[in-house]
Protein backbone atom coordinates (compact mmCIF):
# COMPACT_ATOMS: atom_id res chain seq x y z
CA UNK A 1 0.00 0.00 0.00
CA UNK A 2 2.65 2.29 0.73
CA UNK A 3 4.47 1.80 -2.52
CA UNK A 4 1.28 2.57 -4.33
CA UNK A 5 0.36 5.53 -1.95
CA UNK A 6 3.73 7.23 -3.02
CA UNK A 7 3.57 6.31 -6.65
CA UNK A 8 1.14 8.63 -6.67
CA UNK A 9 1.97 11.49 -9.26
CA UNK A 10 -0.42 14.66 -8.06
CA UNK A 11 -0.72 16.09 -11.54
CA UNK A 12 -2.78 19.51 -10.36
CA UNK A 13 -4.12 22.03 -12.17
CA UNK A 14 -2.48 24.99 -11.58
CA UNK A 15 -5.34 26.79 -9.56
CA UNK A 16 -4.96 29.91 -8.29
CA UNK A 17 -5.30 29.80 -4.15
CA UNK A 18 -4.89 33.55 -3.75
CA UNK A 19 -9.11 34.25 -4.42
CA UNK A 20 -9.34 31.69 -1.39
CA UNK A 21 -8.04 34.03 1.23
CA UNK A 22 -10.66 36.06 1.03
CA UNK A 23 -13.79 33.47 1.21
CA UNK A 24 -15.85 33.20 4.41
CA UNK A 25 -15.25 29.74 6.40
CA UNK A 26 -18.31 27.33 6.33
CA UNK A 27 -17.09 25.37 9.26
CA UNK A 28 -20.33 25.11 12.06
CA UNK A 29 -18.39 27.38 14.21
CA UNK A 30 -17.89 30.15 11.70
CA UNK A 31 -21.85 29.71 10.94
CA UNK A 32 -22.50 30.02 13.98
CA UNK A 33 -21.02 33.01 14.65
CA UNK A 34 -22.48 34.39 11.53
CA UNK A 35 -25.76 33.41 13.03
CA UNK A 36 -25.25 34.99 16.32
CA UNK A 37 -24.70 38.24 14.68
CA UNK A 38 -27.33 38.13 12.83
CA UNK A 39 -29.59 37.69 15.80
CA UNK A 40 -28.16 40.59 17.66
CA UNK A 41 -28.97 42.78 14.60
CA UNK A 42 -32.57 41.28 14.83
CA UNK A 43 -32.63 42.09 18.41
CA UNK A 44 -31.33 44.94 18.76
CA UNK A 45 -33.73 46.79 15.82
CA UNK A 46 -36.74 44.92 17.58
CA UNK A 47 -36.38 46.35 21.16
CA UNK A 48 -35.42 49.69 19.80
CA UNK A 49 -38.66 49.75 18.04
CA UNK A 50 -40.39 48.75 21.17
CA UNK A 51 -38.62 50.49 23.69
CA UNK A 52 -39.42 54.04 21.47
CA UNK A 53 -42.99 52.78 21.29
CA UNK A 54 -43.80 52.57 24.84
CA UNK A 55 -41.11 55.32 25.61
CA UNK A 56 -43.60 57.69 23.65
CA UNK A 57 -47.20 56.02 23.45
CA UNK A 58 -49.69 55.84 26.29
CA UNK A 59 -48.90 59.34 27.29
CA UNK A 60 -45.75 58.01 29.20
CA UNK A 61 -48.10 55.75 31.70
CA UNK A 62 -45.98 52.78 30.20
CA UNK A 63 -42.62 54.50 30.53
CA UNK A 64 -41.58 51.53 32.91
CA UNK A 65 -41.97 49.08 30.26
CA UNK A 66 -39.65 50.72 27.96
CA UNK A 67 -37.47 51.46 30.69
CA UNK A 68 -37.80 47.17 31.04
CA UNK A 69 -37.13 46.46 27.64
CA UNK A 70 -34.02 48.59 27.42
CA UNK A 71 -33.04 46.35 30.53
CA UNK A 72 -33.48 42.88 28.97
CA UNK A 73 -31.72 44.53 25.69
CA UNK A 74 -28.54 45.75 27.71
CA UNK A 75 -28.90 41.40 28.99
CA UNK A 76 -29.33 40.46 25.58
CA UNK A 77 -25.97 42.18 24.41
CA UNK A 78 -24.13 41.39 27.26
CA UNK A 79 -25.44 37.53 26.83
CA UNK A 80 -24.87 37.98 22.55
CA UNK A 81 -21.07 38.85 23.94
CA UNK A 82 -20.88 36.18 26.17
CA UNK A 83 -21.93 33.68 23.53
CA UNK A 84 -19.04 35.19 21.35
CA UNK A 85 -16.36 34.95 23.19
CA UNK A 86 -17.58 31.27 24.09
CA UNK A 87 -17.52 30.45 20.32
CA UNK A 88 -14.02 32.25 19.38
CA UNK A 89 -12.61 30.70 22.30
CA UNK A 90 -14.19 27.33 20.92
CA UNK A 91 -11.51 25.72 18.57
CA UNK A 92 -7.59 25.72 18.28
CA UNK A 93 -7.05 24.88 14.67
CA UNK A 94 -3.09 24.91 14.94
CA UNK A 95 -3.56 22.36 18.17
CA UNK A 96 -3.23 18.90 17.82
CA UNK A 97 -6.16 17.41 16.80
CA UNK A 98 -6.80 15.08 20.19
CA UNK A 99 -6.88 18.82 21.81
CA UNK A 100 -8.42 20.88 19.54
CA UNK A 101 -11.69 18.02 19.78
CA UNK A 102 -11.28 18.24 23.48
CA UNK A 103 -11.44 22.19 23.53
CA UNK A 104 -14.52 22.07 21.05
CA UNK A 105 -16.33 19.74 22.96
CA UNK A 106 -15.62 21.52 26.12
CA UNK A 107 -16.87 24.91 25.26
CA UNK A 108 -19.47 23.85 23.14
CA UNK A 109 -20.72 22.23 26.16
CA UNK A 110 -20.45 25.55 27.60
CA UNK A 111 -22.36 27.13 25.18
CA UNK A 112 -24.98 24.60 25.12
CA UNK A 113 -25.40 25.14 29.23
CA UNK A 114 -25.27 28.94 29.30
CA UNK A 115 -27.42 29.37 26.25
CA UNK A 116 -30.01 27.13 28.08
CA UNK A 117 -30.24 28.82 31.67
CA UNK A 118 -30.21 32.49 30.17
CA UNK A 119 -33.16 30.98 27.74
CA UNK A 120 -34.70 29.81 30.82
CA UNK A 121 -34.05 32.31 33.52
CA UNK A 122 -35.63 35.02 31.36
CA UNK A 123 -39.11 33.76 31.66
CA UNK A 124 -39.85 34.02 35.95
CA UNK A 125 -37.78 37.68 35.78
CA UNK A 126 -40.58 39.03 33.11
CA UNK A 127 -43.58 37.08 34.50
CA UNK A 128 -42.65 39.13 37.84
CA UNK A 129 -41.96 42.36 36.31
CA UNK A 130 -45.57 42.49 34.20
CA UNK A 131 -47.47 40.67 37.89
CA UNK A 132 -46.07 44.31 39.29
CA UNK A 133 -46.60 46.28 36.54
CA UNK A 134 -50.03 45.34 36.60
CA UNK A 135 -50.19 45.70 40.28
CA UNK A 136 -48.45 49.46 40.26
CA UNK A 137 -50.09 51.02 36.92
CA UNK A 138 -53.13 48.88 35.97
CA UNK A 139 -55.08 48.09 40.14
CA UNK A 140 -58.14 49.12 38.83
CA UNK A 141 -58.66 46.21 36.42
CA UNK A 142 -57.38 43.61 39.02
CA UNK A 143 -57.66 40.26 36.10
CA UNK A 144 -56.06 41.89 33.38
CA UNK A 145 -53.79 39.37 33.30
CA UNK A 146 -53.02 38.03 36.75
CA UNK A 147 -55.34 37.53 39.83
CA UNK A 148 -54.22 40.95 42.13
CA UNK A 149 -55.19 40.84 45.81
CA UNK A 150 -58.56 42.65 45.91
CA UNK A 151 -61.91 42.02 47.70
CA UNK A 152 -62.15 39.03 45.96
CA UNK A 153 -58.55 37.32 45.71
CA UNK A 154 -56.34 37.45 48.89
CA UNK A 155 -52.40 38.36 48.63
CA UNK A 156 -51.57 34.59 49.22
CA UNK A 157 -53.52 33.01 46.70
CA UNK A 158 -52.36 36.08 44.47
CA UNK A 159 -48.84 35.30 44.75
CA UNK A 160 -49.79 31.40 44.83
CA UNK A 161 -50.92 31.64 41.48
CA UNK A 162 -48.47 34.15 40.24
CA UNK A 163 -45.85 31.20 41.71
CA UNK A 164 -47.71 28.63 40.04
CA UNK A 165 -48.01 30.35 36.61
CA UNK A 166 -44.18 31.41 36.66
CA UNK A 167 -43.05 27.63 37.77
CA UNK A 168 -45.14 26.33 34.98
CA UNK A 169 -43.86 28.44 32.77
CA UNK A 170 -40.27 28.08 33.48
CA UNK A 171 -40.63 24.12 32.80
CA UNK A 172 -42.34 24.59 29.54
CA UNK A 173 -39.87 26.63 28.37
CA UNK A 174 -36.57 25.12 29.86
CA UNK A 175 -37.99 21.68 28.38
CA UNK A 176 -38.70 23.35 25.06
CA UNK A 177 -34.82 25.17 25.20
CA UNK A 178 -33.40 21.48 25.96
CA UNK A 179 -34.91 20.21 23.03
CA UNK A 180 -34.46 23.33 20.74
CA UNK A 181 -30.89 23.02 21.96
CA UNK A 182 -30.09 19.06 21.04
CA UNK A 183 -32.05 19.86 18.03
CA UNK A 184 -29.32 22.81 16.86
CA UNK A 185 -26.14 21.33 18.36
CA UNK A 186 -27.13 17.51 19.64
CA UNK A 187 -25.54 15.89 16.45
CA UNK A 188 -22.77 18.08 16.40
CA UNK A 189 -21.61 17.40 19.62
CA UNK A 190 -22.02 13.56 19.62
CA UNK A 191 -19.84 13.46 16.43
CA UNK A 192 -16.94 15.27 17.94
CA UNK A 193 -17.18 13.00 21.29
CA UNK A 194 -17.32 9.82 19.06
CA UNK A 195 -14.37 11.33 17.45
CA UNK A 196 -12.85 11.79 20.89
CA UNK A 197 -13.29 8.37 21.75
CA UNK A 198 -11.91 6.86 19.13
CA UNK A 199 -8.69 8.91 19.52
CA UNK A 200 -8.80 7.77 23.42
CA UNK A 201 -9.92 4.08 22.70
CA UNK A 202 -6.84 2.77 22.09
CA UNK A 203 -5.05 4.46 24.88
CA UNK A 204 -6.50 1.64 27.67
CA UNK A 205 -5.28 -0.98 25.10
CA UNK A 206 -1.37 0.61 24.74
CA UNK A 207 -1.87 0.35 28.59
CA UNK A 208 -3.10 -3.47 28.79
CA UNK A 209 -6.63 -2.57 30.06
CA UNK B 1 2.40 41.45 1.16
CA UNK B 2 5.77 39.74 1.76
CA UNK B 3 3.93 37.57 4.06
CA UNK B 4 1.26 36.67 2.00
CA UNK B 5 3.57 35.68 -1.19
CA UNK B 6 5.55 33.27 1.62
CA UNK B 7 1.84 31.40 3.03
CA UNK B 8 1.38 30.73 -0.77
CA UNK B 9 4.56 29.95 -1.83
CA UNK B 10 4.69 27.01 1.06
CA UNK B 11 1.08 26.06 0.30
CA UNK B 12 1.79 25.53 -2.95
CA UNK B 13 4.68 23.49 -2.18
CA UNK B 14 2.41 21.13 0.00
CA UNK B 15 -0.18 21.10 -2.63
CA UNK B 16 -0.32 17.73 -3.27
CA UNK B 17 -0.70 16.54 0.26
CA UNK B 18 -3.37 19.02 0.87
CA UNK B 19 -5.04 16.96 -1.96
CA UNK B 20 -4.57 13.58 -0.81
CA UNK B 21 -6.04 14.49 2.87
CA UNK B 22 -9.06 16.50 0.67
CA UNK B 23 -9.21 12.71 -1.13
CA UNK B 24 -9.32 10.70 1.90
CA UNK B 25 -12.17 13.00 3.57
CA UNK B 26 -13.93 13.63 0.68
CA UNK B 27 -15.69 11.11 -1.86
CA UNK B 28 -17.07 13.01 -4.26
CA UNK B 29 -15.18 15.89 -6.35
CA UNK B 30 -17.55 18.44 -5.36
CA UNK B 31 -16.93 17.95 -1.51
CA UNK B 32 -13.20 17.55 -2.16
CA UNK B 33 -13.20 20.99 -3.66
CA UNK B 34 -15.10 22.56 -0.96
CA UNK B 35 -12.63 20.59 1.59
CA UNK B 36 -10.04 22.28 -0.49
CA UNK B 37 -11.15 25.29 -0.13
CA UNK B 38 -11.80 25.40 3.68
CA UNK B 39 -8.23 24.23 4.81
CA UNK B 40 -6.99 26.97 2.65
CA UNK B 41 -9.43 29.49 4.37
CA UNK B 42 -8.40 28.29 7.59
CA UNK B 43 -4.15 27.93 6.94
CA UNK B 44 -4.72 31.51 6.36
CA UNK B 45 -6.70 32.75 9.43
CA UNK B 46 -4.17 30.55 11.22
CA UNK B 47 -1.31 31.71 9.70
CA UNK B 48 -0.20 34.49 11.75
CA UNK B 49 -0.06 31.69 14.88
CA UNK B 50 2.96 29.89 12.75
CA UNK B 51 5.74 30.98 14.49
CA UNK B 52 8.57 28.54 13.06
CA UNK B 53 8.59 26.75 16.27
CA UNK B 54 7.68 23.64 14.52
CA UNK B 55 7.71 22.52 10.66
CA UNK B 56 5.28 24.16 8.32
CA UNK B 57 4.19 20.55 7.17
CA UNK B 58 3.54 19.61 10.86
CA UNK B 59 1.24 22.83 11.67
CA UNK B 60 -0.08 22.49 8.22
CA UNK B 61 -0.76 18.57 8.88
CA UNK B 62 -2.96 20.03 12.05
CA UNK B 63 -4.94 22.68 10.48
CA UNK B 64 -5.82 20.49 7.70
CA UNK B 65 -6.67 17.24 9.94
CA UNK B 66 -8.69 19.75 12.36
CA UNK B 67 -10.80 21.31 9.09
CA UNK B 68 -11.21 17.77 7.49
CA UNK B 69 -12.20 15.50 10.91
CA UNK B 70 -13.75 18.26 13.09
CA UNK B 71 -14.93 21.13 11.05
CA UNK B 72 -17.11 20.13 7.89
CA UNK B 73 -20.20 18.40 9.21
CA UNK B 74 -21.02 15.21 7.03
CA UNK B 75 -24.20 12.48 6.45
CA UNK B 76 -22.26 10.05 7.25
CA UNK B 77 -24.35 7.32 5.37
CA UNK B 78 -24.97 9.09 2.52
CA UNK B 79 -21.69 9.62 1.52
CA UNK B 80 -20.30 6.18 1.60
CA UNK B 81 -23.45 5.09 -0.46
CA UNK B 82 -22.00 8.00 -3.01
CA UNK B 83 -18.37 7.10 -2.73
CA UNK B 84 -18.31 4.96 -5.91
CA UNK B 85 -14.11 5.14 -5.72
CA UNK B 86 -13.88 7.69 -7.60
CA UNK B 87 -10.37 9.13 -7.64
CA UNK B 88 -9.33 12.25 -7.92
CA UNK B 89 -9.09 13.59 -11.05
CA UNK B 90 -5.83 15.45 -11.36
CA UNK B 91 -4.34 12.28 -10.83
CA UNK B 92 -3.17 10.34 -13.84
CA UNK B 93 -1.84 7.22 -13.55
CA UNK B 94 -1.77 3.68 -15.66
CA UNK B 95 -5.13 1.61 -15.70
CA UNK B 96 -3.73 -1.32 -13.45
CA UNK B 97 -2.40 0.94 -10.80
CA UNK B 98 -5.27 3.33 -11.29
CA UNK B 99 -7.72 0.91 -10.32
CA UNK B 100 -5.97 -0.63 -7.22
CA UNK B 101 -5.93 2.92 -6.19
CA UNK B 102 -9.17 3.91 -6.30
CA UNK B 103 -9.67 0.56 -4.50
CA UNK B 104 -7.31 1.29 -1.80
CA UNK B 105 -9.18 5.36 -1.90
CA UNK B 106 -12.35 3.60 -1.46
CA UNK B 107 -11.40 0.68 1.68
CA UNK B 108 -9.46 4.26 3.82
CA UNK B 109 -12.65 6.24 3.48
CA UNK B 110 -14.28 3.01 5.21
CA UNK B 111 -12.61 3.82 8.08
CA UNK B 112 -13.38 6.41 11.04
CA UNK B 113 -12.34 9.81 11.06
CA UNK B 114 -9.57 9.69 13.41
CA UNK B 115 -8.24 6.30 11.20
CA UNK B 116 -7.41 7.80 8.33
CA UNK B 117 -6.06 10.58 9.26
CA UNK B 118 -3.57 7.99 11.15
CA UNK B 119 -3.47 5.59 8.05
CA UNK B 120 -2.87 8.54 6.28
CA UNK B 121 0.29 9.97 8.29
CA UNK B 122 1.30 6.47 8.12
CA UNK B 123 1.37 6.12 4.40
CA UNK B 124 3.04 9.54 4.10
CA UNK B 125 5.89 8.00 6.23
CA UNK B 126 5.85 10.04 9.28
CA UNK B 127 7.24 8.92 11.93
CA UNK B 128 4.69 7.47 15.42
CA UNK B 129 6.79 10.55 16.99
CA UNK B 130 5.71 12.89 14.27
CA UNK B 131 2.25 11.32 14.40
CA UNK B 132 2.03 11.85 18.04
CA UNK B 133 2.88 15.91 17.51
CA UNK B 134 0.18 16.31 14.86
CA UNK B 135 -2.61 14.39 15.79
CA UNK B 136 -2.01 14.37 20.32
CA UNK B 137 -2.23 10.25 20.47
CA UNK B 138 0.82 8.76 22.12
CA UNK B 139 2.71 6.39 20.03
CA UNK B 140 2.09 3.22 21.32
CA UNK B 141 -1.40 4.12 21.44
CA UNK B 142 -0.89 4.84 17.49
CA UNK B 143 0.72 1.34 16.80
CA UNK B 144 -1.90 -0.35 18.15
CA UNK B 145 -4.24 1.90 16.03
CA UNK B 146 -1.97 0.80 13.03
CA UNK B 147 -2.02 -3.23 13.86
CA UNK B 148 -5.86 -3.03 13.92
CA UNK B 149 -6.35 -0.68 11.03
CA UNK B 150 -3.69 -2.91 8.59
CA UNK B 151 -6.24 -5.92 9.24
CA UNK B 152 -9.49 -4.01 8.65
CA UNK B 153 -8.14 -2.19 5.47
CA UNK B 154 -6.93 -6.50 4.29
CA UNK B 155 -10.66 -7.62 5.06
CA UNK B 156 -12.16 -4.60 3.33
CA UNK B 157 -10.21 -5.22 0.34
CA UNK B 158 -10.51 -8.60 0.30
CA UNK B 159 -14.30 -8.18 0.43
CA UNK B 160 -16.20 -8.98 -3.39
CA UNK B 161 -17.53 -5.24 -3.17
CA UNK B 162 -14.05 -4.42 -3.82
CA UNK B 163 -13.60 -6.09 -6.68
CA UNK B 164 -10.55 -8.03 -5.91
Amino acid sequence: MKDMWKQQEAVEPAEDIRPMLGKNSNLPIARMKRHLVAELVVVVVLYGLMIFYFFNSHSGRLLIVAWLYLLIGIAFCVYFFKKLRLLKSMDCMACEVKANLSKQVMTLEKYVRFYLLAGTALVPVILIFFYLVQYFYFPATPNMFFSLPSEKVSVARSVGELLLIVSVSTLIMYFVNRWYVKKLYGKYVNQLKDMLFQMEEDAGREQGL
Amino acid sequence: MHKQEEFLRLIDENKGILHKICSVYAPVLAEREDLFQEIIVQLWKAWPSFQGLSKFSTWMYRVALNTAIAGLRRKKTELVLMDNGQLPERWEEDDGRKEKLAVMYKAIRTLPEIDRAVVMLYLEDHSYEEMEDILGISQGALRVKMNRIREKLKKTIQTPAYGT
